[in-house]
């Protein structure tokens, strides 16, 4: 399971998904699909977004959804009103704004029932998904950091302050050491070949990339 | 089969290294067991757990230092055996009809009769179920009988029931929740 890969405490654990390079904004739109499946997988899911929301980057986000990329968009409209809600940077997320669409009322977990009126989600609810308040609880549903940071080399580079396409490409490489096109790292962390190119030579030109493997 | 062999690889390489533990220090275990491994031990398919639950109070230093080193070594969390429930209300007779099934050489867990179970989650859903839906989806998984659900419902009002209404204004309607998960 990718959240688990990601940092969620969770007892389907990360499998070998570790031996591939997994992109950090692919997982966050794809949760937007998966949230009414199963109720502690939501809780973890959001705990994780209210801890590592401000790693993620909002004009990839952006990127991926002009590409087509498949979302609820009113659960996206919940998750950026959550980053918003938790996060210094509120001003980055208004550019997903305009993929965000209200739904007409909907129970995020069919298969139980209504929440109490009186404890809706508030950040779901104003995009028409009744859905529970949950209980967000860092040390119950996220391994611990230094264990994500060790495990994770995609959030470790991002935690530790590089730029975006940097800190993918470091990530990347550290999976795929035997694979230098550009084009290809490009195409999958889903950047502009020119910023992976541009991190790419500065790596090369330190010595630093071949560190990294 | 071990009863534990289902369980995620840190979860169950932090309860190997714990029984190893216990062997060193010649200590046998015994922790009564509730949430959701209980149900795991119960044979449910174990979908998204992520600790270990015990009513059992762990005040041995030794062993919390054990616990805690544990979890530094597997990248768990301090709490990934916690006595948080400890002092939990459970119904009268309890102890005397826990199960035991070994977790090890020198681990016994502990655990509830099922229709112990399927009250201890009611009740755990009455205090937290507006918020949180995870004890539903367990009775949900539990299928418990009508019969099941009924003892449950009378636990929890023994144990629940509010002192005033304003104080829980939504009792009943949470009881009506649980009496429509029966089968």
């Amino acid at each position: 399971m990718k959240l688990c890969y990601f940092g969620g405490n969770l007892n389907s654990g990360a499998g070998k998904l570790g031996q591939v390079y997994l992109d950090l904004e692919d997982f966050f739109l794809e949760a937007t699909l998966h949230m009414g499946e199963e109720p502690r997988v939501t809780q973890c899911f959001l705990t994780w977004l209210v801890k590592y929301g401000i790693i993620l980057s909002p004009s990839k986000i952006r990127r991926l959804l002009k590409e087509g990329r498949t979302v609820n968009h009113a659960v996206l409209g919940a998750f950026i009103d959550i980053l918003e809600a938790n996060n210094r940077q509120k001003k980055h997320w208004k550019i997903i704004r305009r993929f965000v669409h209200k739904a007409s009322s909907y129970l995020l977990f069919s298969q139980l029932p209504a929440p109490l009126p009186s404890k809706v989600n508030p950040f779901f609810r104003k995009y028409g998904v009744l859905t529970y308040t949950f209980q967000l609880d860092e040390s119950k549903y996220l391994q611990p950091a230094h264990a994500t940071f060790q495990s994770c080399p995609e959030i470790r580079y991002r935690a530790m302050g590089m730029g975006i396409p940097a800190a993918d490409l470091r990530s990347f490489y550290e999976k795929h050491p035997d694979i230098h096109s550009v084009y290809e790292i490009a195409k999958r962390t889903h950047h502009p070949r020119t910023s992976i190119y541009l991190s790419y030579r500065l790596f090369e030109d330190l010595g630093s990339l071949s560190r990294v493997a | 089969m071990s009863p534990i062999s289902g369980l995620s690889e840190k979860l169950l390489a932090a309860l190997k290294d714990l029984d190893i533990w216990a062997g060193q220090y010649q200590v046998q275990l015994e922790i009564i067991i509730i949430g959701a491994f209980a149900l795991y031990l119960h044979g449910l398919e174990l979908r998204a757990t992520n600790d270990i639950d015990t009513l059992t109070e762990l005040k041995d230093e030794r062993l919390l230092r054990a616990i805690e080193e544990i979890a530094q070594k597997h990248g768990l969390n301090e709490n990934w055996l916690n006595d948080q429930a400890s002092g939990l209300s459970v119904p009268d007779g309890f102890l005397l009809r826990l199960n035991r099934v070994a977790l090890g050489s020198h681990i016994v867990a502990l655990v509830p009769c099922r229709q112990d179970l399927i009250s201890l989650k009611s009740a755990a859903f009455m205090i937290r179920g507006g918020e949180d839906p995870k004890d539903y989806t367990d009775l949900q998984a539990l299928q418990p009988s009508r019969n099941e659900i009924d003892e449950a419902i009378r636990f929890v009002r023994k144990t629940n029931t509010p002192p005033k209404p304003r104080f829980y204004p939504d009792f009943e309607e949470m009881i009506g929740r649980l009496s429509g998960i029966a089968k």
